[in-house]
């Protein structure tokens, strides 16, 4: 069976809605499990105290806010060279997801800089950088609200998701590029020298987990809904020929 | 009596304020912000799914089958 099967809307609809309620029982055991793990039964980190507990949110609403913009550029070059319906509707659906995750990282970041960094913002390269994809996805969900015609909204906003791209590859690797700025590196590698302590790298995996898992039920849940309204609209559009 | 019914919230509180020490503001200011973040966008999407699922439904009543 070939994955472009599931370009059809209803062999879409049929699959997401069994693999559904698995995937949001998991997110939220996952979700709840490493929340409470991390706030409850981690120890304060010895340079930043208690703060340290930010990262079970700021991190995976950090990942997942690029994550989710990269999933929405693969759907949009899904839709622009092979023109499926359902990726052009599920790059539409994860975007206020993204969006959501992005403001996430943004406050939990701001909540962590005041102590730690004596400030609640700095022009930084990977916190400007983030805001510009903040940007980007607010300027993504108001162009696909601003057109009529749904093939016209798909076309326009692909090509803005791939000018985006740009600044969520540079949130990822701004530390890198410029090595500069208060944000430190990356706190989960492969290799271990660079990870945080064990103590608080197995609760923000549960948590990394959780935010994967909580991404894709909803982008699932909100791709179905585009499929409903577009199928709403069409039927609504006949009645009103008639 | 009042031990029986006494709620035992704000001594949690008091707990949590302690257990978080000086940073306890920027931690749960982290905590309660992406919570609501997270509740809304999940209250948010499943409203919007239930609304589309009915008004569908309807149409697709109406227009019986026509379509």
């Amino acid at each position: 069976m070939s994955v472009w099967e599931y370009a059809n809307p209803k062999r879409f609809m049929d699959t997401s809605a069994r693999v559904l309620p698995w995937l949001a029982a998991l997110a939220a055991l996952c979700l709840i499990t490493g929340l409470i793990w991390g706030f409850f039964f981690t120890p304060d980190d010895f340079r930043q105290g208690s703060t340290v507990r930010i990262i079970y949110l700021h991190v995976p609403a950090a990942m997942m806010a690029i994550n989710a913009w990269v999933m929405m550029l693969v759907a949009s070059l899904i839709w622009l060279i092979r023109r499926h319906h359902v990726s052009a509707l599920a790059a539409r659906a994860a975007a206020p997801v993204g969006l959501t995750f992005t403001l996430i990282a943004l406050i939990t970041g701001a909540f962590w800089g005041q102590p730690m960094w004596g400030t609640w913002w700095a022009w930084d390269p990977r916190l400007t950088s983030f805001l510009i994809l903040f940007l980007f996805y607010l300027g993504y969900i108001a162009l696909w609200s601003a057109i009529e015609d749904s093939d016209a909204a798909a076309d326009l906003t692909s090509v803005l998701c791939m000018v985006g791209s740009v600044f969520a590859l540079l949130s990822r690797y701004a530390v890198n590029f410029w090595n500069q700025g208060l944000h430190q590196g990356a706190s989960l590698s492969l290799d271990k020298e660079e990870n945080v302590a064990d103590v608080f790298w197995v609760p923000l995996l549960v948590c990394i987990a959780g935010f994967v898992l909580l991404f894709v039920t909803l982008v699932l849940i909100r791709t179905r809904t585009e499929i409903r309204a577009r199928r709403l609209q069409h039927l609504l559009l006949r009645e009103r020929m008639q | 009596m009042d031990k029986v019914f006494a709620i035992p919230l704000p001594g949690f509180v008091d707990w949590l304020l302690a257990y978080l020490g000086k940073y306890a503001a920027q931690v749960l200011g982290s905590y309660m912000a992406s919570l609501i973040l997270l509740v809304a966008i999940i209250w948010l999407s499943l409203w919007r799914a239930a609304r589309t699922k009915r008004a569908l439904a309807q149409a697709e009543a109406r227009a019986g089958g026509r379509v």
